[in-house]
């Protein structure tokens, strides 16, 4: 990775600009190697026939001893397996429509020297795309040179969708020591959905672009006529003016300028909750938000940058041009701060916020942070899924700042139980809180593509 | 979940994590098979069929319910339940003496445990009632000693138990890890095969000691032998 430009900041001060290739846990290619212990157990075999064989003074029973220690070698017998995989990904179709289902074929092929006895699979599925039919998971016996297949559907939901590596445990034949590796072939399932309208607020960068100002200038809509100054374009001049009254005038169009949108995904331990368990969380749906908002942004050479509220504190600032913007993309699917994989301990908001006005105050703290990073006319849209106080009061510290912060929340909760139903509640009162601080909201219903949902609040608003 | 159950994502999270089918009918199999070398009269027999049967039906009736036929697969799991108890209780008013009712008592006791442990009756308890239904079987071919059972069926009963704890196990582990649903049969064979080939070269090895005449030795002398033995190979295990 070559992100010069992205850092990572601590809490107190701004990191100087760095790499952040971070290892995500799991994921490093060094296989981790582990001593099962399974067979401890069968000392205890040798130790009680024994014993009981003195006991009763019987040598037959003295001699079943010899299986308890003969299977406390047995462990001894193998080595480590060492997995050298290769791994072919079919995916049909490649560019499913929304809903359709996707057949997914994974070969395995054992390429190193030795037998495999006991090898097994987990495939790294997109966690956007629900599995519909089989299971990613696979086990089997792998001869050198041998190949094993095995099919499962996936849904296609909306959105780009990129496979993570396989994950590979492959036991010896005793099944006392296991490698846990993983292995990788990129594939992408790709469901294009119209491009969402993304709801920009009226605040916009010196370049041309298709923000809509309230300021006079160059545009398409009219906004008004002033006098005539030295050295305005020709073509600007009122000519149905100048034949009625004799007078020189200049129309004013609202000037269209190119916005500068900081996309913020919540990626805090709060926010992977999901509506029930096998469902998208919040996380997942946040990072696809972003890459359906950014597919739209760099159409139209908008300047985008991406940001993380989170374990890993992301920062690209904003830029444009298709190098920036597919540097964008590769960063949202790759970079740990945007795991979809849960953390395992939610140390950090955990360790320092017990009360809820300390929560509050981390809150503002984050928000004074992240708009130190922002120019002035830059915009910030939240993608959260609201599950907690936390954005919330981070929303209205940035607006306070005078930031324009647009949240886009897709819904996570469920109602099939009360802990459901009360935070469906608690999240429609922090949505209401913010639209009544005139902070736009987009409540997204994941059934729904984002798309429509967008026009849905331009048309609430 | 432990450790032992990685890329544990979002998308499937709700996956079934039960031991899986053919590794549990293994297990199951090769503890009857323990029963079987040291149990050898008739009624004995009927019983150890009625609890083997007994066993088999109740797996198939959890898994049944697990997948949701509620009401079909709660009744064969009972009718297996009750299979077992009959059987159980046939063998031991069937049979004299109370060192063979012990004996034939720990070894049905035994696969019904391991029985239990992979239908699962509990989730989350399938190693313990695996490790306990293997520990019964051992436990009854001790007493089988006791009551006369040969050496060489001894050997072979003892190592069936072991093989029935390893096909057990790894039916639990592969069950969490890659779930029942998934095609884990040629594992489990190859592997069950692998232990039991073992199992049958360390019979050979303790019928070559027997024929040795190491049992003529006195007892203290053997006692000695075998403990160093033993203190040697737990000292390589660790």
């Amino acid at each position: 990775m070559t992100a010069s430009a992205v850092t990572r900041d601590s809490s107190e001060t701004d990191a100087p600009a760095g790499d952040v290739a971070a290892p995500e846990p799991g994921s490093d290619d060094e296989p981790t190697v582990r001593r099962t212990r399974r067979w401890r157990g069968v000392a205890a075999i040798a130790l009680f026939t024994s014993a009981a064989g003195v006991l009763t003074a019987s040598p037959s029973i003295l001699l079943l001893g010899v299986v308890g220690a003969g299977f406390a070698a047995y462990p001894r017998l193998s080595t480590p397996p060492s997995p050298d995989l290769e791994l072919e990904r079919e995916v049909e179709p490649e560019a499913p429509e929304r809903g359709e289902s996707v057949r997914v074929t994974v070969r395995v092929r054992n390429v190193g020297g030795r037998t495999l006895p006991d090898v097994r699979l987990v495939d790294g599925v997109p966690p956007m795309l629900p599995v519909t039919d089989g299971t990613p998971r696979h086990a089997a016996l792998l001869r050198p040179g041998a190949t094993t297949e095995y099919r499962y559907a996936v849904r296609a939901t909306r959105g780009r969708h990129r496979f993570n590596p396989m994950t590979v445990i492959a036991r010896d034949a005793t099944g006392a020591t296991e490698v846990e590796t993983t292995v990788e072939a990129e594939t992408t399932v790709e469901c294009v959905s119209e491009a969402p309208e993304t709801p920009l607020r009226r605040r916009a960068t010196d370049r041309s672009g298709r923000v809509v100002t309230d300021e006079g200038g160059s545009g398409v809509e009219f906004h008004s006529t002033r006098e005539y100054r030295r050295g305005d374009p020709i073509n600007r001049i009122d000519w149905r003016r100048r034949a009625r009254t004799g007078e020189l005038a200049t129309v004013e169009f609202r000037e269209e300028r190119a916005a500068s949108v900081v996309l913020c995904v919540d990626t805090r331990p709060a926010a992977y909750r999901a509506a029930a368990s096998g469902e998208p969380h919040g996380v997942a749906y946040g990072v696809s938000g972003a890459d359906q908002l950014l597919s739209t942004l760099s159409e139209r050479r908008d300047f985008v940058g991406l940001a993380s509220l989170g374990r890993d504190r992301f920062w690209l600032p904003p830029g444009t041009g298709a190098d920036h913007h597919d540097r964008t993309r590769r960063l949202l699917d790759g970079h740990p701060a945007f795991s979809t994989r849960p953390p395992e301990t939610d140390d950090e908001d955990r360790r320092v916020a017990n009360s809820a006005d300390e929560r509050r105050e981390l809150a503002r703290e984050r928000a004074r942070t992240l708009k130190a990073r922002l120019d002035a006319d830059v915009q910030v849209v939240l993608l959260s899924p609201l599950t907690d106080e936390f954005p919330a009061t981070l929303t209205l510290a940035l607006e306070a700042d005078g930031a324009a912060v647009t949240v886009v929340s897709p819904d996570v909760t469920s109602d099939g139980t009360v802990g459901g139903r009360l935070a469906r509640v608690e999240r429609a009162n922090r949505i209401r809180t913010l639209r009544a601080a005139d902070v736009p909201v987009v409540d997204w219903n994941p059934d729904e593509p984002l798309g429509s949902e967008l026009i849905r609040e331009e048309e609430r608003r | 979940m432990t450790a032992a159950t990685p890329g544990k994502g979002a998308a499937d999270a709700g996956r079934p994590a039960w031991p899986t089918g053919p590794g549990s009918l293994l297990a199951v199999c090769a503890a009857a098979v323990t029963v079987g070398l040291v149990a050898t009269g008739v009624d004995q027999r009927l019983a150890l069929s009625i609890v083997l049967a007994g066993v088999v039906a109740g797996g198939v009736g959890a898994r049944g319910y697990r997948r949701g036929r509620r009401v079909g697969g709660l009744a064969l799991t009972l009718a297996g339940g009750a299979a077992v108890a009959g059987g159980v209780a046939l063998g031991v008013v069937r049979t004299g003496g109370v060192a063979a009712r012990a004996e034939l008592l720990a070894g049905l006791v035994g696969v019904g445990l391991l029985g239990a442990g992979l239908a699962p009756v509990r989730v989350g308890r399938e190693r313990t009632l695996v490790t306990a239904g293997a520990g019964a079987l051992v436990v009854g071919t001790c007493l089988a000693g006791l009551v006369g059972a040969s050496v060489p069926s001894l050997l072979g009963a003892t190592t069936a138990a072991v093989v029935a704890w390893d096909a057990g196990e790894r039916a639990v582990s592969l069950g969490e890890q890659v779930g029942p649903t998934a095609p884990t049969l040629t594992v489990e064979l190859g592997r069950t095969a692998a232990t039991s080939l073992y199992g049958a070269a360390v019979v050979g090895a303790g019928l070559l000691v027997r024929d040795a005449g190491v049992t003529d030795v006195p007892l203290a002398g053997l006692v000695l032998l075998l403990g160093a033995a033993l203190a040697l190979t737990i000292a390589l295990y660790n």
